[in-house]
């Protein structure tokens, strides 16, 4: 029997790639800036903190 | 001669043209003096196309060629390879960007940092996509799996099909020259074997991991006896010490929550039950799940209430009363209750049986045994009264006489078969007639049209999809693209696949594969434009989605993948139709 094993075109595969990619990073990203937002309020919390605590002596 | 270009289908020397510089062109191109590509625009077009019949008509196909297409393909270590560097790439950059998380633009204390991230769940989520790629990357990988499956599931259809008709066949002629012991005792397996054994598809209630459950103890179950195929579950409440006087048997597919319920009713009870010790065992019974009721202290009122808990909380999970409604009190669908059988019981029986016959009592005798002991479960006390009635209710004088009209499906290795009988059945023209049947018959329940009324000799004319010769495959490439949109592709391909079967003497499964690549072939011949290719597409998608065999295997991936993205699968599929020469030759 003649059956020959089917290729991907280089193309179809780099759009694949391609997609994949893209909807992982918005997953990344979406954790990252999660992170950030977090990090960034607290960093701004304690710097307040510390602006009233030195006031306050 | 260009492989590349012709595909021989067959030895039919008869010419196809009456067009003699066409003959010679023909020749000299299977002679391999040129190819068929380069007489274009050396010859008048009208010349080409005679040349093309030509071929066509000693069974050649000629292919659309196409550099460009072959430059883009690639091999599979290829494609691994180009997956793996992406996945690689992704994270590595991954791993950049979560060591300069911190970096916020002001300095900040590592132990700040790390508590915002334990805060935001930060390292687990970045741990679940990490294993998010490798399943998403993994899976582009399968897309070139897809494939080889498809072909498989034909070919191992087929296969199966015929080694059980041939260990049927061989049984059949066994089972002649039995002994009446040998044939009671042949009779007490396929009754059991039909009264308690099923092949139920899977469901979405179905877990695939039910096993890893049924074999765990937890807080409610003590203990799990994994014995003879079956998880015995244990309640804590309960004990083994106390003999089981009832059972409730149940008719369910497997599922986890169904196990959570079984092990708080058995633990409230003080009761046990068992489970089948794999996964796929459940579909192979009508009775998966046995509660053996054995509490001494329950009275008729907590039995009552027992019952009416079981009915209630395993209701979702009943698939139907197959099996039921012989044995005890079948109180709801899928779910039967009745008394545990007795050591008098089994001895009860076998007198009766002695009644019969002295061969049937020995028969009985070994199949209500285990160990050397008396021992047998209440479906095989059920299969011996079944018996003992047929006896009895039909006047019946011989074994011989017990009806076995259901499909005997006794183990007979390939081995045996293929040292007896395999070349003189294979040789035997009866044989064949019944195989060519059967491929034909196969063809039909998996292409379900109604062949009679289908029929329409004009069209069939018209598509020019009469093969010219009895040895032809069908030929479509007399088709218009406009006609070949007009026109339900699947049916065409149906029609075209009966005639090709029915033109044959003989069927093989190599012919059958390769006339379904050649009628894609040719109908992907018409794709002169993108816009076409298109259109061809979408309509190969169809002929798919259509096909039972692919349709089944496409919903068992979607299952097993649990939803992943399957589609860009079926698009790669979908995509082989503008494939050059025998890459065509992919989905099946």
């Amino acid at each position: 029997m003649q059956i020959t094993k089917k290729y991907m075109k280089q193309q179809q595969l780099q759009q694949k790639i391609k997609e994949t990619v893209s909807v992982l990073s918005e997953k990344r990203s979406a954790i990252i800036k999660n992170f950030r937002k977090k990090l960034e309020e607290r960093v701004t919390s304690d710097l307040r903190n510390n602006i009233n605590n030195s006031h306050n002596q | 001669m260009d492989n590349q270009n012709f595909h021989q289908k067959s030895n039919n020397e008869n010419s196809g043209t009456s067009f003699p510089k066409a003959v010679q062109y023909a020749n000299e191109i299977l002679e391999g003096k040129y190819t068929f590509d380069s007489l274009k625009g050396q010859v008048p077009d009208s010349w080409i196309d005679a040349v093309q019949t030509e071929l066509e008509s000693r069974g050649y196909l000629v292919l659309p060629e196409n550099k460009n297409l072959e430059n883009n393909n690639m091999s599979p270590e290829k494609i691994s390879q180009q997956i793996d560097q992406a996945r690689q790439e992704f994270i590595n950059e991954t791993d950049k960007l979560v060591e300069g998380v911190g970096n916020v633009g002001v300095e900040v204390s590592p132990e700040v940092v790390e508590q915002v991230k334990q805060e935001t769940n930060f390292e687990q989520d970045i741990l679940e996509l990490k294993n998010e790629v490798e399943t998403k990357f993994t899976n582009l990988e399968h897309i070139e799996q897809v494939n080889d499956k498809i072909k498989q599931e034909l070919l191992s259809k087929v296969d199966t099909t015929f080694t059980t008709q041939v260990a049927r066949d061989l049984q059949r002629s066994n089972i002649e020259s039995y002994t009446g012991k040998q044939f009671y005792t042949l009779a007490l397996n396929e009754y059991y074997k039909y009264l308690r054994t099923a092949d139920y598809p899977r469901d979405l209630r179905f877990d695939f991991d039910i096993d890893t459950v049924t074999v765990e103890p937890n807080q409610l179950i003590k203990r799990v006896a994994d014995e003879n195929g079956w998880h015995y579950r244990m309640a804590q409440t309960s004990t083994s010490a106390n003999k089981a006087y009832a059972r409730i048997s149940l008719n369910v597919v497997g599922n986890k929550k169904l196990v959570e319920s079984l092990d708080k009713i058995a633990y409230r009870y003080g009761i046990y039950y068992k489970t089948p010790d794999h996964s796929d065992r459940w579909d192979e019974r009508t009775d998966p799940i046995t509660i053996y009721i054995n509490n001494p202290n329950l009275t008729p009122e907590f039995i009552e209430q027992l019952k009416q808990e079981i009915v209630h909380e395993t209701a979702p999970y009943i698939r139907d009363n197959q099996g039921f409604g012989i044995y005890g009190d079948n109180i709801a669908t899928g779910v039967e209750y009745g008394p545990e059988n007795s050591l008098e019981d089994i001895q009860k029986i076998k007198q009766e049986a002695k009644g019969i016959s002295e061969e049937l009592y020995e028969a009985v005798n070994e199949y209500l045994m285990k160990d050397g002991k008396e021992k047998g479960s209440v479906g095989q006390i059920m299969t011996v009264k079944k018996i003992i009635n047929m006896f009895l209710n039909n006047k019946l004088t011989n074994s011989k006489e017990l009806e076995i009209d259901y499909p005997l499906d006794i183990e007979i290795s390939k081995k045996e078969i293929n040292s007896q009988t395999l070349e003189q059945i294979e040789n035997d023209p009866e044989f064949q007639r019944m195989y060519e049947q059967m491929v034909l018959d196969q063809y039909k329940k998996d292409f379900p049209i109604d062949f009679e009324s289908t029929y329409e000799p004009e069209l069939d004319e018209e598509l020019n999809l009469v093969p010219k010769n009895k040895n032809d495959t069908p030929i479509l490439a007399s088709m218009s693209i406009t006609q070949f949109k007009n026109t339900d592709v699947f049916e065409l391909k149906q029609k075209a696949f009966e005639k090709y079967i029915l033109s044959k003497e003989q069927y093989n499964l190599d012919d059958m594969v390769e006339s379904f690549n050649d009628i894609y072939i040719r109908f992907s011949r018409h794709a002169s434009t993108d816009h076409d290719k298109k259109e061809i597409e979408k309509m190969a998608e169809k002929i798919l989605m259509n096909d039972p065999s692919f349709k089944s295997f496409y919903d068992e991936s979607m299952n097993a993948n649990k939803g992943q993205e399957l589609q860009g699968q079926i698009d790669a599929i979908g995509r082989f139709i503008d494939r050059k020469g025998k890459k065509t030759l992919g989905v099946f």
